[in-house]
């Protein structure tokens, strides 16, 4: 079966019976299975967690219909966790063998948010140890690769999530940008990668690089699902005090946007 | 352009703790100077209409009442959960106090 590309897709799928949810974890799983030894995207597969949330959501889709959908924006929708993201019962490395028999007794904020919305939690991804690097090569559980081109770095800290997204093994992902750590790997894999203002998304629960500049994050391949993620995981939560409730919107001036010519220009080097 | 000098540079070594032979000195100094010069290319840049930005939220100050609540709590049994020494309900560390030898 061919994965579906976006929350609509995947949704509108569910509704009218053209897959299952079941039959989604199915073949993400297979793809997984599959594709991990070579990108090591994965540091952990949620096999039984997955298929469980997955019944849950055949079920309420079942009885309720599209109703189902009401107060669950993201029902049904594939996610993997950044391994800074803590997950209730599910180990927490931070991409570091320091914490590789750490299994956090709560969520992050994101991360409950997400499942409450609906999400079914494939696993956790690949990172530069503590998320310190930009290449995705830092990991001590060995380099997440770039699914284009395996010789290819996928870029980080955010490696794994970009790279997950970009390969089809989960539809969404979660990331931290504190330097570029969502929006460079999102670029070297092809993915869209948000990195919101600083203060919209609670960093409760989430492995620290820099408190006062991480931001919390995400990978889809679309802008709309990146909107529908954003919509679910901003806002205050009463455990993280830099966070605001506000409007986000695009600037009413027009956008200029600007292209670094080094990165385009072949033979800027010689110059 | 501003103009490093070898003091500068024996400066900055000693606050670093490093050691300089004369020929780093002299050779820090021209890579620090290119350093210094590449950044103060930003000078360039007319911000004489722009507000400075030092956070984004505007939040000061954010207080909360000291009280204990369930939701953001551990059990004894979840705070205990990232370790498998413990004893009565508590962590065991190694000491890092020694009793005294002069008594």
């Amino acid at each position: 079966m061919d994965t579906p590309l976006t929350i609509k897709e995947t949704q509108e799928g569910l509704l009218k019976g053209k897959f299952t949810a079941v039959g989604l974890v199915d073949s993400y799983l297979e793809r997984i299975n599959k594709h991990n030894k070579d990108l090591n995207a994965f540091l952990a597969v949620c096999e039984e967690e997955a298929y469980k949330k997955a019944k849950e959501v055949d079920e309420r889709i079942k009885s309720l219909k599209e109703k189902a959908f009401t107060d669950f924006p993201l029902l049904g929708i594939t996610v993997s966790y950044k391994d800074l993201f803590l997950t209730k019962g599910v180990r927490t490395t931070a991409g570091s063998k320091v914490l590789q028999d750490y299994v956090p007794p709560y969520s992050a904020t994101v991360v409950e948010r997400l499942e409450k919305a609906g999400c079914i939690m494939l696993g956790k991804t690949n990172c530069d140890a503590w998320a310190h690097g930009a290449s995705g090569e830092n990991s001590d559980f060995g380099p997440t690769r770039n699914p284009w081109n395996k010789d290819f770095v996928p870029g980080g800290s955010s490696s794994g999530s970009a790279a997950s997204v970009a390969a089809n093994l989960t539809l969404i992902s979660t990331g931290t940008d504190t330097g570029g750590s969502i929006r460079q790997p999102a670029n070297f894999c092809g993915v869209v990668g948000l990195k919101p203002t600083y203060g919209a998304v609670s960093r409760y629960g989430i492995v620290a690089m820099g408190s006062s500049v991480d931001s919390i994050g995400h990978f889809s391949r679309s802008v709309e699902d990146s909107e529908a993620i954003f919509n679910v995981t901003k806002g205050e939560d009463g455990k993280d005090g830099t966070v605001k409730d506000a409007t986000f919107m695009a600037p009413k001036a027009k956008m200029r946007l600007g292209i670094p010519k080094e990165y385009f220009i072949r033979d800027w080097i010689k110059r | 352009m501003s103009k490093l000098t070898k003091k500068d540079v024996e400066h900055v070594a000693r606050l670093s703790n490093l050691k300089l032979t004369p020929q780093e000195t002299e050779k820090y100094l021209k890579q620090l100077s290119e350093v210094i010069n590449y950044v103060e290319e930003l000078g360039e840049v007319d911000t004489s209409q722009t507000e400075p930005t030092s956070q984004t939220t505007g939040l000061e100050d954010r207080l909360r009442l000291d009280e204990v609540k369930a939701e953001r709590t551990l059990t004894k049994d979840e705070a205990l959960s990232g370790t498998d020494k413990t004893h009565n309900g508590y962590f065991v560390v190694p000491a890092i106090l020694e009793e005294r030898s002069d008594k």
